[in-house]
């Protein structure tokens, strides 16, 4: 059964809230009843589908596994560092197995929702070692992996915030709010990526360069570029806010992953706005953690050389995530390019500087800025490599 | 909780009509067609969807028309500019005879189509009975009823086939079977197996809501592109002919009938002695017919397939469990064109006797119009039904549905 | 422009009858507007969200 598409999803949700709704009004706790029926929904969701579900079982097992033992070592006192490595290095490699396979078309270890599952767990062990988890329960754990709700796509959810709002028991004033927010936020995701998206989507022709003039073909390329970005945000944001809205039904205020990222001044201030929930787990896990390394072996000569070679690892790391192919790879270092780029810029221009406060130079920043995430997008999607290859065809 | 007050009002609000709107999804489409003109013969993409049919009878029948359903193929055709007045679609529409009929079945309908159809509808069949114009064509060498089953495949009518307890489990794997064997995807064969999950079904059910008010803007236009304009007019929907349904019905006057077609048919056929019609025979269709006959009415080993005799049984079959009597109605072909042929009367007698057989072994009622092959005005070409072959299908009809008539006894 | 915006926006957030009506307005047009584009619009269905592919 697929999540937010099939309409017996619907169903079996608008049933699945009636419980989580008499526990929330009655003041109390949901979690045991959610950890239920999430493991209910993925039943429904790996179906007869029993490759995945071992996959999925496997994965788990696992993830328990490493991450409870790194913490026995991390409360004993022990702290033993091979310990969190190979922990970390258990819970990535059925992620990293899958990407590859995917690149000769096999299908090794992966599941649908892999990747999320396995961005939480990551989460989880890193944490653990920073001494930011101290404790944690069986159940929060388990829980917090395979909440259903943003199991299939995200948002990627964080274990203590998580764990925070799976144990409260609201009032029933606080639960009616929540309940109204998320029946309202699944609309509106439900508007979004239902019919804002598939319109748009319906306006996406992508096709290489044709006979006609040049401003006529260049009109038709960009056309397609933001008709395609259009789409992969509605389609996306409205996913990401159904799952937010079902979240809330059951008292867990997943946070957003969009918050209009087509009005972003510069590309960095799009990637605050663009798939949230991934690119602060990357600043965290990844970009934070590479430029403090490299700082502290001072690999690079300034702060600012530094972040660049930052930017670039973990926008190529959020490329390869995509997927390891041609297109998806530039993509990332596209963005690599960018983010570097942008802060070499602002921090270095004058021109900039002297302008940044002024309508005009927002205005100037802004339209730059879409400009050059819809030609992102127009890499993602595949039009750049259609172009090109059309090119160099004909 | 006021915003959850207002949230939920909304979802119920927006929910009931939908609901409503869905769980009578088929009367919905019954009061669309209610005040309409009405179908004689409807085209393919009405006779394909039960739910249409269902609607359509319910609509004549509630405008007094008693119909009554006639299954057949190309035979409903009729011809123009000659004029065949004894066609039911004069016949029993522009006069009070106390019945009508309603012709379901286009072009590249054979036997398993027919059974499906039978399935499908069986609950809906006015009377429980049905007339089935049986072609002898269906089941010559040169046909291709795979690719005739394929071209006339309704998905309806088969989900609605399976859906029906009355027809056994045994005679739905072999119509499964056949239809497989025809071409028909397995995937989609079988998509109808009872063992679907529980989600599966909730998927269904929610698009079959969903689907049914999207699709009657394509069964319900008048847009179908078929044969000649005529047959257009067949097709589509016809206003009720003034007058029709008022009165006393009467008993058709079947010699006045018999006399006035004899006296059309020869008029329509002036121009030969063979009983073809003007129009064809004029423009070189009969010499055309004539040149190419030895391509295609031949035939190596045998003269028929055992396929299409194997989907007759099968509509015999559904009909039997069903609770529907069928008439089967053996139809001729034009001696005098097709004993030019290896299908020579000997051969032709070999299908009717075996056809005779199925019925008398399956106690069904037929009617074989095989005396009437070199009877001129019976057909106005090589297989269908002309001048006098309708009057004397319509009466075998009318007995059929409305009981044999004093005055036929009398005589 | 932005003034009545700001407005709207205020009553649609506050726990007042007003808000509410406000939030019962845009649930229902929402739902009507996703059962009319589903089933009586001629664009079919959605595809699956991109991002369950990765």
């Amino acid at each position: 059964m697929n999540f937010y598409i099939d309409p017996a999803f619907y169903v079996f949700l608008a049933v699945a809230i009636v419980p989580a709704a008499i526990l929330g009004f009655s003041g109390r706790r949901i979690k045991y009843y959610g950890l239920a029926a999430s493991l209910a929904f993925l039943l429904l969701l790996f179906g007869e589908n029993l490759e995945g579900m071992l996959a999925f079982v496997a994965f788990i097992a696992i993830a328990c596994a490493v991450t409870f033992w790194e913490l026995s070592s991390w409360r004993s006192g022990q702290k033993a560092l091979w310990k969190y490595r190979l922990a970390l290095a258990a819970v990535i490699a059925p992620l990293v197995v899958y990407k590859i396979g995917a690149v000769f078309d096999q299908n090794l270890m992966g599941f649908l929702g892999i990747s999320y599952i396995t961005f939480k767990a990551i989460q989880v062990i890193i944490e653990i070692r920073d001494d930011l988890i101290e404790d944690m329960n069986f159940t929060d754990y388990l829980y917090f992996l395979v909440f259903f709700t943003p199991f299939t796509s995200g948002p990627i959810d964080r274990s203590r915030r998580f764990t925070e709002d799976a144990n409260r028991r609201y009032t029933a004033s606080e639960y009616a709010d929540l309940l109204a927010r998320g029946i309202m936020l699944l609309l509106v995701g439900a508007v979004y990526q239902k019919v804002l998206g598939t319109v748009f989507h319906h306006y996406f022709t992508p096709a290489p360069l044709g006979d006609g003039p040049w401003w006529q073909e260049l009109g038709a390329q960009v056309k397609d570029a933001y008709m395609y970005g259009f789409y992969l945000f509605f389609d996306f944001a409205g996913y990401s806010l159904m799952a937010m809205g079902a979240s809330y039904c059951f008292g867990i205020k997943t946070p957003r992953n969009f918050r209009a990222p087509f009005l972003a001044l510069d590309v960095r201030d799009f990637w605050d706005r663009w798939h949230m929930t991934l690119s602060t787990w990357l600043r965290d896990f990844v970009f934070m953690r590479a430029v403090k390394s490299a700082t502290r072996r001072k690999l690079f000569k300034d702060r600012l050389q530094t972040a660049c070679a930052g930017y670039m690892a973990n926008f190529m790391l959020m490329g390869a995530w995509h997927g390891l192919t041609v297109d998806y790879l530039v993509y990332g270092a596209y963005y690599g390019v960018l983010m570097g780029a942008t802060d070499v810029y602002q921090k270095k221009s004058s021109f900039h500087k002297k302008h940044k406060k002024k309508k005009w130079y927002k205005v100037l920043q802004w339209f730059v800025t879409i400009n050059l995430v819809m030609l992102g997008m127009a890499i993602f999607s595949g039009q750049m490599h259609t172009v090109i290859g059309g090119l160099t065809n004909g | 909780m006021k915003r959850l007050v207002a949230v939920v009002l909304a979802i119920a609000l927006v929910c009931v009509p939908v609901a409503m709107g869905a769980t009578a999804s088929s009367s919905a489409l019954e009061k669309q067609i209610a005040s309409t003109p009405y179908q004689i013969w409807p085209a393919k993409a009405r006779s394909n969807s039960p739910d249409f049919v269902r609607a359509a009878i319910k609509q004549r029948n509630a405008q007094g028309d008693n119909c009554k359903v006639v299954l057949g193929t190309s035979e409903f055709r009729w011809v123009y500019p000659d004029t065949v007045s004894s066609h039911p679609g004069n016949f029993f529409a522009n006069n009070n005879y106390g019945m009508d009929t309603f012709l379901l079945g286009q072009p590249y309908c054979q036997d398993l189509w027919h059974a499906i159809e039978a399935g499908a509808l069986s609950e809906d069949i006015p009377d429980d009975k049905v007339v089935f114009f049986c072609g002898i064509s269906w089941f010559m060498d040169y046909q291709n009823p795979a690719k005739c089953f394929r071209l006339s495949f309704s998905p309806e009518a088969y989900a609605d086939l399976m859906a029906n307890p009355k027809v056994s489990d045994k005679t739905k794997a072999k119509i499964q079977k056949k239809m497989v064997e025809y071409g028909v995807s397995e995937d989609e064969v079988y998509a109808e197996a009872s063992d679907k999950t529980f989600v599966d079904r909730i998927n269904e059910g929610v698009q079959k809501i969903f689907d049914t008010s999207k699709n009657w803007d394509a069964v319900l236009s008048d847009e179908e592109d078929d044969w000649n304009a005529p047959e257009r007019e067949l097709n589509k929907s016809r206003p009720v002919p003034e007058g029709r349904t008022q009165g006393e019905a009467q008993v058709p006057d079947w010699d006045a009938w018999m006399s006035q077609e004899q006296a059309e048919g020869a008029d329509q056929t002036s121009s030969n002695d063979m009983g073809i019609y003007n129009s064809w025979y004029e423009n070189g269709g009969y010499d055309k017919w004539y040149a190419g006959r030895e391509d295609w009415l031949t035939f190596t080993d045998e003269p028929y397939q055992e396929t299409e005799f194997e989907d007759f049984e099968l509509f015999l079959d559904v009909c039997q469990e069903t609770g529907i009597q069928p008439l089967v109605v053996l139809m001729p072909l034009k001696g005098a064109m097709v004993d030019q042929t290896d299908y020579t009367a000997d051969v032709r007698a070999i299908w009717y006797d075996r056809m005779k057989a199925i019925c008398e072994e399956r106690g069904a009622e037929y009617v074989d119009y095989s005396p009437y092959e070199y009877d001129p005005y019976f057909l106005y070409d090589m297989a269908h039904f002309g001048w006098t072959g309708w009057v004397q299908v319509n009466h075998d009809i009318y007995e059929f549905f409305m009981g044999k008539d004093e005055a036929d006894e009398a005589n | 422009m932005k003034r009545i915006r700001d407005k709207i926006l205020e009553v649609f957030f506050s726990d007042t009858w007003l808000g509410a009506i406000l939030w019962f307005a845009a649930a229902a047009a929402m739902l009507a507007l996703v059962v009319w584009f589903l089933v009586y619009s001629g664009f079919g269905e959605p595809a699956m969200p991109v991002y369950e592919n990765f």
